[in-house]
């Protein structure tokens, strides 16, 4: 089998685990805090479930993104491994 | 709330005469390469900034600037999790299928999503599968597009008097094209944009549509960025804008009409769309024109919103309310099925919704829709189609890279703009779809800037076109080659191959334009709707031909034939049982979630009845790489 598809395929497998991360953090914070909240507490006039449950995953996933894109992925043929 | 002069106007015809040179210089200066590949694949010469942003300005639909920002405004801050998926949506959407498409488009010479199928399974019945559901599945996607995009053409230049003569004359010399409960100024916008897209897209083909979208992508992130500033400026800081967002409670959304005592006089009387108007002390905004025929007494009946929140009865009624020339009579109001009479129900999922108990988002939708945005963008042909028009990994890698910045740039601040948009234009519930474009026409006024608007309103004006070009050329690229070239004339010239390609763009851009001529309701829904179809049909078989060597034709039919079923029963069902778009959602999960999980159970079951690949095929995908392919 050709080096690129092995590469492709590890990367694709990369994305995917973090993308369920992603969700579990998501969804997970979200419904133990946003959903059964008595009171929405503001942090810089934004709900703290939207700052918590929403922004800061979506800065990681940025981040992540970046350096997955940038760092992590190789050239077509570029196999070290 | 609208500007009286023609700012509007004159900053739409340049941002018009800005796309058709586009689209013109396309024409030209490719005139010497192979056609097909660069009417309908650019050459595959596109770079990371190209790549980049027509993948962003075509994800991000009318819907995004026009159905998103109506669901924000009508439900509050739970849109922020609706949308959250969009943090992934770049990385899976070109990451997991990016460079595995590209090269073997390379390899095999294909120019579409049913190309690459019909190489990897040596299928023409696939092939044809695939375009069938393909072309369907996007005409009934082109429609909400066109008529969003009517829409904001109405808002942006219905207050232009040339606009509003140019349809009325429409109306008088063409009154069969008009169906009579439709508003001459909406169907003289549809026939605006729908001429402008069809000609550029047609004549200038995907290079035009890429460099349009480029331009139409810097527009929407320059707009975006422009609002958010104006809107938390306008409310006074965001956290004054969310304090007040915690004692709002949902208005009631009604119909009313207007009675006069005696007849109109020979003009008739209007009411304009969003005029205030109090009944004892109740507050009540319109949401449509009111129209009292000359020689008549009563109006036909409109939407109308009442306010229930105290604070903004207060705030709105401070200065007075101006008396209207005909006396409102009430018909019916429906409270909300979910945040009725409670305060804070904005702040928090599962927010408001008129006609849900269980409120907008209740866990699992949250659950499904943040698989949803990721396999929907992944299986998206049009998204597909990008990814084979680039060559080389540096290209995927930092567009991967802008696109991820370029849409946190855009989805969050959207949600920051059109909380706001709550406090700034209220008692817009009961046509949300319109907050768009009324949003810009109030930030722009309220920072002093009113030319403005011509300009913010180019953002969801850009996604629109952006998105339809796009469509309307992937579905004519799927006609001609899969079906024309393919099937029916495989010898057909360049020039045959030429023309056929020009008649088929112009004849979808029709359809759509046809179909938008009757606008459907609940745009977002259908828009969802079909997005999630398409990925159904695409994504498994697709994902799985490119990374799973045995996978196989019978594998492939099942996967799409399985998943597509599946999908569109659930919707079926709750269309029946339901009587209305709503599908039927088992567990909570949405159909897209059941589709895909049926498209992976009918690819692997079929896959495993029935025989292996050739090796021809085998070595061509999975094994070492193969000189690349002329297209002819």
């Amino acid at each position: 089998m050709d080096s690129v598809f092995r590469q492709a395929r590890r990367e694709a497998l990369h994305i995917v685990i973090f993308s369920v991360l992603c969700m579990i953090w998501t969804i997970g914070y979200c419904g133990i805090f946003a959903y059964n909240a008595q009171e929405v507490t503001l942090i810089w006039g934004i709900p703290h479930w939207v700052i918590f449950g929403v922004a800061l995953p979506w800065l990681s996933a940025t981040v992540y993104s970046l350096w997955f894109a940038l760092i992590h992925m190789k050239e077509k043929g570029d196999d070290s491994n | 709330m609208t500007p009286t002069d023609n700012s509007s106007l004159i900053a739409f015809i340049c941002y018009t005469a800005v796309v058709l040179a586009l689209a013109v210089i396309s024409n030209y200066a490719f005139k010497k390469r192979s056609f097909l590949s660069e009417y309908f694949l650019g050459s595959r010469g596109l770079g990371v900034i190209a790549l980049a942003l027509t993948f962003g300005a075509t994800s991000a639909s009318a819907g995004s600037f026009a159905g998103f920002p109506s669901l924000i405004y009508a439900h509050g801050w739970s849109l922020a999790l609706w949308i959250a998926s969009y943090m992934i949506f770049p990385i899976c959407s070109m990451g997991i299928l990016g460079k595995r498409l590209s090269v073997i488009s390379q390899r095999t010479g294909a120019i579409t999503v049913p190309d690459i199928l019909r190489e990897r399974f040596e299928s023409r019945t696939l092939a044809l599968l695939s375009t069938s559901l393909m072309a369907i599945l996007l005409c009934v996607y082109l429609v909400p597009q066109f008529t969003l995009a009517a829409l904001i053409m109405q808002q942006l230049l219905g207050s232009s008097p040339i606009y509003q003569e140019l349809a009325i004359q429409l109306q008088t010399v063409l009154p069969e094209l008009i169906p009579q409960t439709a508003n001459p100024e909406y169907v003289f916008g549809l026939l605006l944009f729908a001429l402008l897209v069809v000609v550029y897209t047609t004549f200038g083909g995907f290079r035009a549509v890429v460099w349009t979208d480029i331009l139409q992508g810097f527009v929407m992130v320059i707009g975006v960025l422009l609002m958010l500033i104006f809107a938390i400026i306008q409310v006074g800081g965001l956290p004054n804008a969310s304090s007040a967002m915690s004692s709002m409670q949902p208005p009631r959304l009604g119909t009313a009409s207007f009675n006069l005592d005696m007849p109109a006089p020979p003009n008739g009387i209007r009411i304009d769309s969003e005029t205030w108007f109090m009944l004892g002390d109740d507050l009540y905004r319109t949401n449509e024109a009111v129209h009292i025929l000359e020689g008549t007494q009563e109006s036909a009946s409109v939407k109308v919103t009442q306010i229930m929140t105290p604070f903004e009865i207060d705030r709105i009624t401070a200065d007075g309310v101006a008396e209207l020339p005909a006396t409102a009579v009430i018909h019916e109001l429906t409270p909300y099925a979910r945040g009725d009479g409670q305060s804070g129900t904005y702040m928090k999922p599962p927010g408001p919704s008129p006609s849900d108990p269980n409120g907008f988002l209740p866990l699992g939708l949250a659950v499904s829709f943040f698989a949803f945005w990721a396999l929907a963008g992944t299986g998206q042909p049009s998204n597909m189609v990008r990814l084979m028009a680039f060559t080389g990994t540096r290209t995927l890698r930092r567009a991967i890279a802008s696109l991820v910045t370029y849409f946190l740039m855009i989805y969050f601040p959207l949600v920051i703009i059109f909380c706001c948009a709550r406090l700034l234009a209220p008692g817009l519930d009961h046509t949300p779809d319109r907050i768009m474009p009324v949003m810009a026409y109030i930030l722009s006024e309220g920072a002093g800037v009113p030319w403005l608007a011509g300009i913010l309103i180019a953002a969801p004006f850009a996604a629109a076109m952006s998105t339809v070009d796009s469509f309307i050329l992937m579905i004519s690229s799927s006609v001609v080659r899969d079906v024309y070239q393919q099937s029916i004339h495989p010898c057909a010239s360049q020039r045959s191959l030429k023309w056929i390609s020009y008649g088929t763009t112009l004849l979808i851009g029709l359809i759509a334009t046809f179909g938008a001529l009757y606008p459907p309701q609940f745009l977002q829904y259908i828009i969802v709707f079909t997005g999630g179809g398409l990925a159904v049909a695409f994504l498994a078989p697709v994902a799985l031909g490119i990374y799973w060597p045995r996978f196989n034709k019978s594998g492939a039919i099942m996967s799409m034939g399985l998943g597509i079923i599946v999908y569109a029963l659930l919707y079926l069902i709750g269309f029946i049982i339901l009587n209305d778009i709503t599908p039927v959602r088992p567990l909570g999960l949405d159909p897209l979630i059941w589709g895909f999980l049926a498209s992976l159970i009918g690819g692997w079951i079929g896959t495993y009845l029935t025989g292996s690949n050739s090796e021809e095929v085998l070595e061509k995908f999975f094994g070492k790489p193969l000189p690349t392919q002329d297209i002819s």
